[in-house]
């Protein structure tokens, strides 16, 4: 694969990472490495696997070496959450791919459970109206400010500033409340 | 698997979770810092200094009000009482000395008897020394009233027209009470007289007193004598004020332990008040 020779410095832009291109780039690569791995994986499961995958990369992007091969640390990062999601072994440093790359594991199992809330947050911003959640991504996602937002929508600064108000309560009190679940753990 | 669009979608909404956990969890951190509890917690000691703040001003200002409507009663009550006093039966006696060249000099003053309530008093005579005072008064009561000598008393006062107060003697149970005349009287008078009350005793007189000395047909002559503390004025005027007669009888006990016996009748709240001119 012609993508797995670039390097990393070929997807960042300053020190954001470029996802529309990683995707664009990577996201056969990856489905091949999980069908390779695992033939009996529904498809729901790699499409899941494949966003776990995109989203350490985005979430690591700061320990990222910009001259090592981004197809290297992808094809690490997928083989680690494959074997995760199965709880098959336990994740281990020694992985041929990317053994010279540099890979946060420890963040690993923080990651799982910050994903755990994210499917909870995922799930109340799709009950949200699509605009709120077009909202929310672009304030979130884009970092774009109140002003662009509003620019975007075409509605008012404080109408943009309600709208996020609204969705953040929200979502806090979900937040709030796996929080203190968990503190009573 | 589904097109590159809905996946971007997906993990950009991803993204923009974590992103907004990750302020979350920055929010989070910063009440750590500063927690909501430590924050309330001085909101509400602020709050409550607020409240004692204003709860101490209210109660201030309450017992300053409370105060000084207590002070305007009590002034008002005292102006009540001080237009009772100078309501009160009174009568008035001009007497002359018709010779005191010599001090030590006895002058039977030759009046007649004022009377008040069916009781005359007239003074009698006058004895003026530099230290000395000695009056004689006399009562003569109604035929049908019971009198008793022994136990017989007057209030009196004796000042000049410099407002040289001599003395200012309550009946002797004027005391026992728990507000008695001569506490009530004694401010009012000053006032009549226009001296300040300095709210204590201060006389010209060492001892004063007075006694019956002798009683015959419903009278009774009693004697008023004044010891000056250092020497009388050369008065001009002389005011003598007789009122509060009555009978009092006090048994007086010698053990600490034992209370007082009194016993007392009022016979009259007139006064008789005499100017004594002196040439």
């Amino acid at each position: 694969m012609k993508e797995e020779d670039k390097k990393i410095s070929a997807y960042m832009c300053g020190n954001e990472l470029i996802i529309e291109k990683l995707v664009q780039d990577y996201k056969n690569y990856v489905y091949m490495i999980i069908r390779n791995n695992r033939n009996t994986l529904t498809e729901e499961d790699i499409e899941e696997i494949t966003l776990d995958v995109f989203t350490a990369v985005w979430k690591n992007r700061d320990k990222l070496d910009i001259n090592k091969s981004m197809s290297a640390y992808i094809s690490g990062i997928t083989r680690n959450l494959i074997k995760y999601k199965f709880r098959q072994t336990k994740i281990t440093a020694n992985i041929e791919d990317y053994s010279e790359q540099i890979v946060d594991l420890s963040d690993v199992e923080l990651t799982t459970i910050q994903n755990e809330q994210e499917v909870a947050i995922s799930r109340e911003l799709d009950k949200l109206k699509t605009e709120d959640r077009d909202i929310f991504i672009e304030y979130y996602y884009s970092g774009k400010s109140v002003k662009e937002i509003g620019i975007i929508f075409n509605m008012s600064e404080s109408k943009v500033k309600s709208k996020l108000f609204r969705v953040r309560k929200r979502l806090c009190k979900i937040l709030k409340e796996r929080g203190d679940s968990s503190d009573g753990e | 698997m589904e097109n590159e669009k809905e996946l971007l979608d997906k993990l950009k909404k991803r993204i923009a979770i974590s992103n907004f956990e990750a302020e979350y969890e920055q929010e989070q951190k910063h009440r750590r810092v500063f927690p909501k509890d430590i924050l309330e917690e001085g909101r509400k000691c602020i709050m409550n200094k607020r409240i004692i703040l204003n709860v101490a001003s209210a109660l201030a200002v309450v017992l300053v009000l409370f105060g000084v409507s207590a002070s305007i009663y009590a002034k008002m009550q005292w102006e009540i009482g001080f237009k009772e006093y100078q309501e009160r039966e009174y009568a008035t006696e001009l007497v002359t000395v018709k010779n005191a060249e010599e001090t030590g000099y006895t002058e039977n003053l030759e009046m007649d008897y004022v009377v008040q309530d069916g009781i005359g008093v007239k003074l009698n005579s006058l004895l003026m020394t530099d230290k000395y005072i000695e009056i004689t008064a006399d009562f003569k009561f109604p035929e049908d009233m019971e009198i008793n000598t022994e136990t017989f008393c007057f209030g009196f006062a004796v000042y000049d027209e410099e407002k040289n107060l001599y003395a200012v003697t309550p009946r002797m149970n004027a005391y026992s009470g728990p507000k008695g005349k001569f506490d009530t009287y004694t401010p009012y008078m000053y006032k009549e007289i226009g001296i300040d009350y300095p709210g204590y005793i201060s006389f010209l007189v060492s001892s004063s007193g007075q006694h019956a000395i002798s009683a015959e047909n419903h009278s009774i002559k009693s004697k008023i004598e004044l010891t000056a503390m250092d020497v009388f004025p050369e008065s001009k005027k002389l005011y003598v004020r007789i009122n509060d007669l009555g009978f009092t009888m006090v048994d007086v006990s010698c053990d600490p332990n034992v209370e007082n016996y009194t016993e007392d009748f009022d016979v009259s709240d007139a006064e008789w008040i005499f100017k004594i001119d002196i040439p």
